[in-house]
């Protein structure tokens, strides 16, 4: 009989509490506290918050050199890419908000990529060829680089930056791109460079 | 990718694969060419670009990008922000219900009514007469630019020294205005009113616009044109199918969307030859500003010059300018003074540039609070010594190159013969509505009012109100 009535109390108990938050939810989520009627929305699109779910992020200004030169193993970033940081830093959002991409903010993290790029074979080129974490066995006093190394390093770039293996239509579509807008002869500098900006510079890079 | 491969091969089992060809993974664009991943070599994007453009995928349909008309259809839109409390009531003069001055305005800096000489500018409102503010304003404009320009103050209450009144309206622009190259230069440090405002570009020089529409760094030299566009379409490629996988969680649609449209907007921009960004570049516009290319880029006069130009040329979706110091009442009344006129030259030169230009322009000069006098009944004479909210003011200017904008009046709200805003008008109390206010007298202005609902939803002005608060005519 105890038990019984326990259950009506906690019963009742939920019945109020749900009825409580129904109706002061949805009117302080509605209204102004002012009173005015105006509806203060928060946001430039339709909110969706999906239960359960994550939500989706990106890098956002004060992390983006770092979380490049750190996915490519760069301890010290160039005098030269800190520069561009400090150029293209402006358009970077500054939450990392989804909301917040914008055209100039994705051409300011092009940029920085091409530049944190260019660190990248500066400074493996500087290491013995066994002790690189990209180019490890490549040459890279070499004028050209092969399709096969190219390949390779696009791998283990995607490894450290999009941690995990590109995928075959991945590797397709850079390695086409590198030939389509370079030639076969642009050499290992511009091949290497263009390659790396694109894994950089993808979503995958710079989702948190 | 080899992991990849083996892992699904129990499903493949059927299918002859390309290892089982060559003995080895497909690695190479040959190889990839061979195994028809790549259908053929220049078209190794179009599928990707297909599937961005299928209808299905509504967050890559390139139409959907813009929200806002193009910046030609709505006259351009710059907020100068008076960071701090300026005193603009005592320069263009707060009126009563009746449309009279006021007995007095001892604790407003203007003294006894009796004793105060006004001037009647801009079709009609009236001035303090050795308005700082006036002065600077005049100073930049020529005759032509003051006859074609209207203006009318928003008699409004606000909170001092805060950036908290929501009387920011670029998100309200932004949903009608976009521009073609940039966003909104510079975020307004105010609350938003209604909207939350789109991203806005930070502008600290010239470097700042350059590098928000161009690859610098070392690609810029890297990289011919055209290459630069098919890396930014590679880039854009691989997000796009990479996205796929955050459809489902918050925020991973709105992120598809702007993504696949900066990239689609990013590859465009490297094709075009000449941008036009640089205020130095046009010559009528260098000499007003004082500034040329071997100037400071980064100098103030050099910004406000971008913003302006940018803004009016309708590459930039609108412009921010905040003037900080307006804070002023230190016991003196020739610090505010002098910083009221630097902000009323600012003013007077985006009027003029506008001019230069050619283009509609519309400009608000907005405060947090206000200032007290000290009380006295000579005008002009007595200190600010302390903040003023319940006696602010907004300031409205419309230029048009074509002739002054039609007016139905010179100020929303009044004032009480208390020297304060009456805060039972439609807009006085409520630095919310006002700003609504505002942004229907823009759309008046461009003579697309009835956009006002679109964009701001029912229930922030009835019709009736809505023609009540339009003033500036299109």
């Amino acid at each position: 009989m105890n038990k019984r009535k326990r259950q009506i109390k906690i019963g009742i108990s939920l019945f109020l509490s749900a009825a409580f938050m129904l109706g002061f939810g949805h009117a302080c989520s509605q209204f102004a506290a002012d009173g005015s009627g105006l509806v203060n929305s928060t946001s430039f699109g339709e909110d969706n918050i999906i239960l359960n779910e994550k939500t989706v992020s990106t890098v956002y200004a004060k992390q983006a050199l770092q979380s490049m030169s750190s996915c490519l193993g760069i301890a010290n970033p160039s005098m030269e890419t800190q520069q561009t940081y400090e150029d293209v830093q402006q358009s970077i959002s500054e939450r990392g908000s989804a909301k917040e991409v914008t055209a100039p903010m994705m051409m300011g993290l092009t940029s920085l990529a091409g530049d944190v790029c260019r660190d990248l074979l500066v400074e493996e080129a500087s290491l013995a060829s066994g002790e690189r974490q990209i180019f490890e066995n490549i040459d890279l006093s070499a004028e050209d680089i092969s399709e096969d190394d190219l390949a390779l390093s696009i791998n283990r770039m995607a490894r450290s930056c999009w941690q995990r293996n590109e995928t075959d239509q991945e590797l397709g579509a850079i390695l086409d791109s590198v030939y389509d807008a370079l030639g076969s002869d642009a050499g290992l500098r511009k091949k290497v460079i263009y390659s790396c900006t694109a894994i950089l510079a993808s979503f995958d890079s710079l989702k948190l | 990718m080899s992991k990849n491969i083996k892992k699904n091969k129990k499903f493949e089992d059927h299918v002859v694969q390309f290892e089982d060809l060559h003995n080895k993974k497909p690695v190479t664009r040959r190889d990839f060419l061979a195994t028809g991943i790549i259908p053929f070599a220049a078209s190794v994007l179009t599928p990707n670009l297909l599937n961005l453009l299928t209808p299905g995928n509504a967050f890559a349909d390139s139409s959907r990008c813009e929200s806002g008309a193009a910046a030609s259809e709505f006259p351009a839109f710059i907020n100068v922000n008076l960071a701090g409390g300026s005193g603009l009531s005592s320069h263009a003069i707060g009126l009563d219900e009746g449309g009279q001055l006021l007995e007095k305005y001892t604790r407003m800096g203007l003294g006894l009514s009796s004793r105060l000489n006004t001037v009647n500018r801009f079709g009609g409102s009236i001035w303090y007469a050795s308005s700082t503010f006036l002065r600077g304003l005049e100073a930049e404009m020529s005759a032509s630019t003051i006859a074609n320009t209207a203006f009318v103050s928003v008699c409004v209450e606000s909170r001092d020294d805060s950036s908290e009144n929501p009387i920011d309206i670029s998100g309200l622009i932004d949903r009608v205005r976009s521009g073609s190259l940039l966003p909104t230069l510079n975020p307004n440090r105010n609350k938003p009113a209604l909207l939350v405002p789109k991203p806005s570009v930070a502008v600290g020089g010239l470097t700042d616009l350059r590098s928000s529409i161009l690859l610098s760094g070392n690609l810029n030299t890297l990289l011919k044109d055209s290459e630069k566009g098919k890396l930014l379409n590679l880039v854009n490629n691989l997000s796009t199918s990479q996205m796929q996988k955050v459809q489902n969680q918050t925020y991973g649609d709105q992120i598809q969307n702007l993504l696949s449209c900066a990239g689609i907007k990013n590859a465009d921009l490297v094709s075009k030859s000449d941008l036009g960004i640089d205020p130095s570049a046009d010559m009528n516009v260098s000499t007003l500003w004082g500034i040329d290319q071997m100037d400071n880029p980064g100098g103030q006069n050099f910004v406000s010059a971008a913003i302006a130009y940018n803004t009016l040329k309708g590459n930039s979706t609108l412009g921010n300018i905040t003037l900080g110091g307006y804070d002023y009442h230190n016991g003196t009344r020739t610090r505010g003074d002098d910083m009221d006129e630097a902000a009323g030259a600012r003013v007077g030169r985006l009027l003029e540039t506008a001019a230069l230009m050619g283009q509609k322009l519309f400009i608000t000069v907005t405060s947090d609070g206000s200032v007290t006098s000290g009380d006295s009944e000579n005008p002009g004479e007595a200190p600010w010594n302390s903040d003023g909210g319940t006696r602010g003011m907004m300031y409205m200017f419309a230029f048009d190159p074509a002739g002054r904008p039609g007016l139905k009046g010179t100020q929303l709200g009044s004032f009480t013969q208390g020297q304060a805003v009456n805060d039972k008008t439609l807009v006085g109390g409520s630095p919310e509505l006002a700003a609504a206010s505002v942004f229907a007298n823009y759309l008046s202005f461009a003579g697309k009012l009835s956009k006002f609902e679109e964009v701001v939803g029912r229930g922030t002005l009835d019709s009736a109100e809505l023609d009540e608060v339009s003033l500036i005519l299109g």
